[in-house]
């Protein structure tokens, strides 16, 4: 095979008429025109490399700025082709043949109905009947979307050969195709293409020659009627190339339209159901998913997988944190003793006090849920990435939906798992201002991954064990509950309009890399960190001073004593004191926060505070509330107030007359969290 | 099972207009076709804006909106974003979109 790409100027002049060459300096015989068309990423641009090597003619589309590519093919001579040809004759007993023919680099489509200038293009080069033969390029692994294009192209009566790429890939993937079954079903010949094999170049391009002869004779065949009128509408509402992105198919002959891509459907079916064969991992998970979203049992298999993985994440942080928390402790009392002997005890008790206690217990006890966090957040990754989180959501979406949740705001719920801040702007999305009202509403009843974090962080320092997945697991179903309780709420007095229905697509199942997971995790954790540096500090540094000023008096009379107080007059009835009360404050600038804002007023680690001092969190905790009042904190906690981030992002997506929304959503979410704070006291204190 | 010569597509919207929820592949089964070709007609009406396709943004796996670009937060919700492998696992969502509706209730009147 020898490439070439002399006088592509010439060639191209006989095709495009604004060129402004004399029909003089056309050449015969004529050189045939062979598009090379396809779907995007399907290996177009590799074959048309392979066939036309380096030298190629790169220009523009006459009065486009879509890149034309072409080159010329040359058959035979030297390295002329081998094997059989579409009609069974063993090509290497043939007599060489010169032939050639330029090839054309058409844009990627994925239809004869453009959407961009590009496919245009191709949508014009091939309905003007341009070229003389095409061949469209078609990823063996996803056969089903070529295909479609490839019938669409035969209808245009044009001479077609399908040239299937990725054999190797749709082999590994356990994909078989019968070619003959494929050709006899598709009408058109087939041949399969390897990157670096340029024989199977030259049986491709031999067989567009015999396709080409076969032609000549039936030369002037029109397309049929149907696949005119298709491609001609299309082009029409395209403005011949001009750029149509975004605009909406043509809805003229719409029915008509639809029909026809509906017939070429069920002839793919037919075609496919004969020639592929598959054996892959979408088998192994519909199998597995038979069991994981059955309507029962699925839910049994969510509760079983969520508390191993709760346990999990307990079981294997609780000798770190302990570790981590000993070490705090250790660096505090040291820092104390190195700063009350600098300076022969001249530096004043606050300051060494705001440096130990404030600075290094508050932060220090916020970093000792490290080990936590990086296993919660590397288990959470193993879920997600094996693609088993997708079927905890479909099977809460389907419990969501049955009760008359909107899919789609449950979709946007779902969002503020990680942050509620994305989560209240994903609202967006809802085309009803009903919705996305109700949506980031609901918003700050979903606990994000801060809030879990501290959930989960004073849960497993109280409780050990399965008692600690069972404490977790409850709130998190009540907060299921709740939210969905709330969304009945809003679907009859706010949402009336239609359901909005969809499709759910899971991926299949995979079981994922260590890399992936540990990068995850690792993630979670730096951002944590350059949170405590910054934000936290901060905050912990004000919540030290708020809870030592003024100076000298008992904790309980400082400005954070006075804070919790207030807060404490309302929530005592339900066990919340005013160390807790404070620690709800700081939990709305930054829900870390709460954590060191704890620390400082119960005095873990360090002597200061008013609980047993010095101890682990475990100690402090247990001394000093009953199990019902953690409970009943760690419901309002997760109930109570979004950060002041998701706050400020809810004002400002819930702009003029929608304001009162926010206040009414506000209030809401605090009443329901006193509400069930309350019961959640009155379970414990009868369970405890 | 779509009858011989009806009209797939249209068959496909409406049943997610009418089944509300559905998961592709007793939607495949429903409509007498391989999950391969359901994924193709899917995309097919999804470039026709008949269906609005989405990614789950379940988890800590939030997908960053281009509104959230100024947030201090986004780094962490765009973590799927800088890792890439994630796309995999997420599940994918497609909506009818009013576009669609009003298909469906054309070819419902005619």
């Amino acid at each position: 095979m020898s490439q070439t790409c002399h006088d592509v100027q010439v060639r191209q002049s006989l095709h495009d008429p604004h060129s402004g060459s004399s029909p003089g300096s056309r050449i015969e015989p004529r050189i045939p025109l062979v598009a090379l068309v396809g779907n995007p990423n399907v290996g177009k641009s590799t074959l048309f490399n392979g066939l036309t090597g380096a030298h190629q003619q790169v220009g523009n589309w006459p009065g486009k700025t879509v890149t034309r590519r072409s080159g010329l093919f040359q058959l035979g001579g030297k390295g002329a082709p081998t094997g059989r040809g579409m009609d069974g004759t063993d090509l290497a007993k043939r007599s060489p043949v010169s032939w050639q023919c330029e090839v054309l680099d058409l844009p990627g489509t994925y239809s004869l109905e453009p959407l961009s200038p590009e496919e245009a293009v191709t949508c014009q080069v091939l309905a003007d009947r341009e070229v003389d033969a095409a061949i469209v390029v078609a990823d063996a692994t996803h056969l089903e979307r070529t295909l479609y294009l490839a019938l669409q192209v035969s209808e245009l009566k044009l001479p077609v050969v399908l040239a299937l790429t990725m054999i190797d890939l749709a082999c590994s993937q356990g994909i078989s195709i019968d070619v003959a079954k494929l050709a006899t079903g598709l009408g058109m010949p087939v041949c399969l293409v390897e990157q670096g094999d340029r024989r199977s170049l030259e049986r491709l391009m031999e067989t567009v020659r015999q396709v080409l002869e076969r032609a000549d004779s039936a030369r002037g065949g029109r397309a049929s009627p149907q696949a005119e009128s298709v491609v001609g509408r299309a082009l029409d509402q395209a403005g011949a190339g001009a750029p149509a992105v975004a605009a909406p198919l043509p809805q003229e002959g719409v029915e008509e339209t639809l029909a026809a891509a509906s017939h070429r459907y069920a002839t793919l079916q037919r075609v496919l159901a004969a020639a592929v064969r598959r054996r892959n991992a979408t088998q192994v998970s519909d199998q597995i998913d038979r069991w994981a979203l059955h309507p029962w049992l699925g839910y049994f298999i969510l509760v079983v997988v969520m508390g191993t993985f709760f346990w999990l994440t307990f079981a294997a942080s609780a000798p770190l944190i302990d570790a981590l928390d000993q070490m705090v402790r250790l660096l505090t009392e040291s820092t104390r003793r190195w700063l009350a002997d600098v300076g022969g005890g001249r530096l004043p008790a606050p300051a060494i006090g705001f440096i130990t206690d404030g600075v290094l217990g508050g932060v220090g006890t916020v970093l000792s849920f490290l080990p936590l966090m990086a296993i919660f957040f590397f288990l959470f990754a193993f879920l997600q990435d094996s693609g088993y989180l997708a079927r905890a959501a479909f099977l809460l979406d389907r419990f969501l939906h049955r009760l008359g949740l909107h899919g789609r705001v449950f979709f946007v719920l779902l969002s503020g798992y990680g942050c509620n801040v994305p989560g209240v702007m994903a609202a967006r999305i809802l085309d009803n201002p009903d919705d996305r009202r109700a949506a980031i509403l609901l918003e700050p009843l979903v606990p994000c991954a801060a809030r879990l974090g501290v959930m989960t962080f004073l849960v497993g320092a109280f409780f050990r064990g399965w008692q600690a997945t069972a404490i977790l697991g409850s709130l998190l179903v009540m907060d299921v509950g709740l939210v969905a309780l709330a969304g009945l709420g809003l679907r009859r007095y706010v949402l009336r309009g239609q359901m909005t229905p969809f499709l759910l697509e899971l991926p299949d199942y995979h079981w994922p890399s260590l890399r992936t997971l540990v990068i995850a995790a690792w993630q979670e954790v730096r951002q944590f960190v350059q949170k405590a540096a910054t934000v936290i500090l901060v905050a912990t540094a004000l919540f030290w001073l708020a809870s030592h000023l003024p100076w000298g008096v008992p904790g309980d009379r400082t400005i954070a004593g006075w804070i919790g107080h207030f807060f404490a007059l309302g929530l005592g009835w339900i066990g919340i004191d005013w160390r807790l009360g404070t620690a709800l404050v700081a939990g709305a600038l930054a829900k870390e926060t709460t954590l060191s804002t704890l620390a400082i007023l119960l005095g873990t680690g360090s002597a200061a505070g008013g609980a047993p001092a010095g101890g682990s969190w475990t100690a402090v905790l247990q001394a000093t509330y009953h199990p019902a009042q953690l409970v009943a904190f760690l419901t309002v906690f997760m109930l109570y107030f979004p950060c002041l981030a998701t706050f400020r992002v809810m004002q400002t997506e819930l702009p003029g007359v929608d304001r009162r929304w926010l206040w009414v959503g506000v209030t809401t979410s605090l009443g329901l969290a006193i509400g069930a704070g309350a019961v959640a006291y009155g379970i414990g204190r009868w369970i405890w | 099972m779509v009858k011989e010569g009806g009209n797939l597509l249209l068959e496909l919207l409406r049943r997610l207009a009418q089944e509300g929820m559905s998961d592709p592949t007793s939607l495949a089964q429903a409509l007498g076709i391989d999950r391969p070709l359901l994924d193709a007609m899917l995309a097919d009406l999804v470039r026709r804006r008949w269906l609005a396709e989405t990614v789950e943004g379940g988890g800590t796996n939030a997908r960053v909106l281009p509104g959230c670009a100024g947030c201090p937060l986004s780094a962490g919700a765009a973590r799927e974003r800088a890792l890439g492998a994630f796309s995999s696992s997420q599940a994918r969502r497609y909506l009818l979109t009013p576009a669609g509706r009003r298909m469906l209730d054309r070819s419902r009147s005619r």
